[in-house]
């Protein structure tokens, strides 16, 4: 009845103007200092292939049943886009490969799998403050001599913030075999969900 | 001018002037940060630390601005920092990266101004020894706790014992972490805790843990409890002024906070503050470097 006694009384060009008036105070009026944010959130992120999406779920399970802390994954369309991300700061762990850092880079690979590794590692302190941690147990085949190696790739922010995270994903590191890979791949891959994926191999290897 | 564009503009103006008076000037005192670690929460820190920190206000004659900082955000924030409050890993880190120095060591409990950390089992358990913990459940602090992380993770490593590989850890979420440690290994969450030896002696103290309940079968050695340092932007005239200041308070000494008079240090939970020497953390830095722990990681 208010309502429609408002309206009946309030024509709708007033009404708008009222509204301006109304949108304009409080515009006017002081803000209140934004809430300090509590906690720290880690994102994983991942390009947009399967694998990847289930490694990334991989890693984030495991840092939240074993630290208690607050994760979260972001799946990216590109890699392209998932280093813009990554160089805003706004990814703090995710997994890459020797071949395509260097390509990242612009740089040169070598003709040795480790040296090609110790490279990436190398330049991506020195110009991305990312630290390379362990080789993940799986190669992609490139050449007999250079395989690629993959490996958890962290932010030296979230190293220094979360001391323990390196020595854990390491030890994920050392539980993932190529043969471990492919089966996590073809099951990616067959549609399952990443998280359900992710839990059931962390079970099977007694990580969580 | 049309009639809204005027109603606006009349708005503008009685929004934005005054028929008070302004009030009058305020003398504005010098503002000092001093970043109090979060202990448990960080609504337990301030109401712990407001009290000394007015009481350091007051005597100064300048404004001390309290500011809880997660452990995980402290070295973030120390550069925005005047004085810090924190444990010695947090010190060791800080002064190895940003050259705060030590003010004072913070007495507390039995051991004064040390603490300990151990590894505890429930009193009936079967585990006796570091080798028994293989395969078994443990509960870890925060990862930037001397006392119920760095120390343990050191006994475990000197013992043999890899927590990646041999034990089935976890960490508690939220905050009180170093009670949930305890509770944790007292309830089964856990068959073993990486127990703070003053959380859990000031737990038998309000009983909320018996005596006997838990068993140490690990201890790790005295290292220094709390310290309270100063950055590299305090000249050094307020910084011994701080410090004598914080020397000097008894249990006797009371502050005013909120319309209530508390004593300062029982507010605090700390029974005095001591002088402390940088060679005395060397200790905490030696368990770091065992352990890979800030500021010695390498990866």
């Amino acid at each position: 009845m208010v309502e429609r006694l408002y309206h009946r009384l309030i024509g709708e060009k007033m009404r708008q103007r009222i509204f301006l008036i109304f949108l304009i105070a409080a515009c006017l009026l002081p803000s209140r200092a934004a809430e300090a944010c509590v906690g720290r959130i880690i994102h994983i992120g991942a390009a947009n292939s399967p694998a990847e999406r289930v490694l990334s779920e991989i890693i984030a399970l495991l840092i939240a049943e074993r630290t208690g802390t607050t994760v979260k994954t972001m799946t990216f369309d590109t890699h392209t886009a998932l280093y813009d991300a990554i160089r805003a700061g706004e990814i703090g762990i995710f997994t890459e490969n020797t071949t395509r850092a260097l390509e990242v880079l612009g740089s040169p690979g070598t003709e040795n799998t480790q040296d090609t590794y110790d490279l990436a590692k190398q330049l991506y302190r020195e110009k991305l403050n990312l630290v390379w941690l362990d080789v993940l147990g799986l190669t992609v085949d490139k050449t007999p001599n250079n395989q690629a190696k993959n490996a958890i790739v962290i932010s030296n922010e979230i190293l220094s913030a979360f001391p323990g995270i390196p020595r854990l994903l390491n030890k994920l590191a050392q539980k993932i075999s190529e043969d471990d890979y492919i089966g996590l791949v073809q099951t990616a891959n067959s549609g399952d969900d990443p998280k359900t994926i992710a839990r059931t191999f962390l079970n099977s290897k007694k990580l969580i | 001018m049309s009639p809204l564009f005027r109603l606006v503009l009349a708005v503008i103006c009685l929004t934005s002037l005054s028929c008070k008076k302004p009030p009058p000037e305020k003398t504005v005192l010098p503002t000092y940060r001093i970043g109090y670690m979060v202990c448990n929460s960080e609504e337990e820190t301030l109401a712990r630390f407001k009290p000394l920190t007015a009481y350091l206000s007051a005597k100064l004659g300048v404004t001390f601005e309290p500011v809880a900082i997660d452990t995980i955000n402290f070295m973030q924030e120390v550069e925005t920092l005047d004085f810090t409050h924190s444990n010695s890993l947090l010190y060791v880190m800080m002064h190895r990266l940003h050259g705060v120095e030590a003010l004072t060591g913070e007495k507390a409990g039995s051991l004064g101004t040390l603490s300990q950390g151990a590894i505890a089992v429930p009193q009936e358990s079967s585990i006796h020894t570091l080798a028994d913990l293989k395969g078994k459940t443990l509960l870890f602090g925060p990862m930037f706790a001397p006392t119920t992380y760095l120390t343990q993770l050191d006994l475990l490593l000197q013992g043999g014992i890899d927590p990646e590989e041999d034990l089935a850890y976890s960490i508690p979420t939220g905050s009180f972490k170093h009670e949930k440690v305890i509770y944790g290994v007292l309830f089964g969450k856990a068959e073993a805790g990486a127990v703070p030896m003053l959380d859990l002696e000031r737990m038998i103290q309000t009983g909320k843990v018996e005596p006997n309940a838990l068993r140490v079968i690990a201890m790790g050695a005295p290292i220094p409890y709390c310290t309270f340092g100063v950055t590299q932007r305090v000249d050094e005239k307020l910084a011994r002024t701080v410090k004598e200041l914080l020397l000097g308070l008894t249990k006797e000494d009371t502050a005013a906070i909120d319309g209530e008079v508390v004593r300062i240090l029982d507010t605090a939970l700390v029974d005095g503050y001591e002088e402390v020497d940088d060679s005395a953390y060397d200790s905490v830095r030696a368990m770091a470097k065992r352990t890979n722990m800030p500021p010695y990681q390498n990866y």
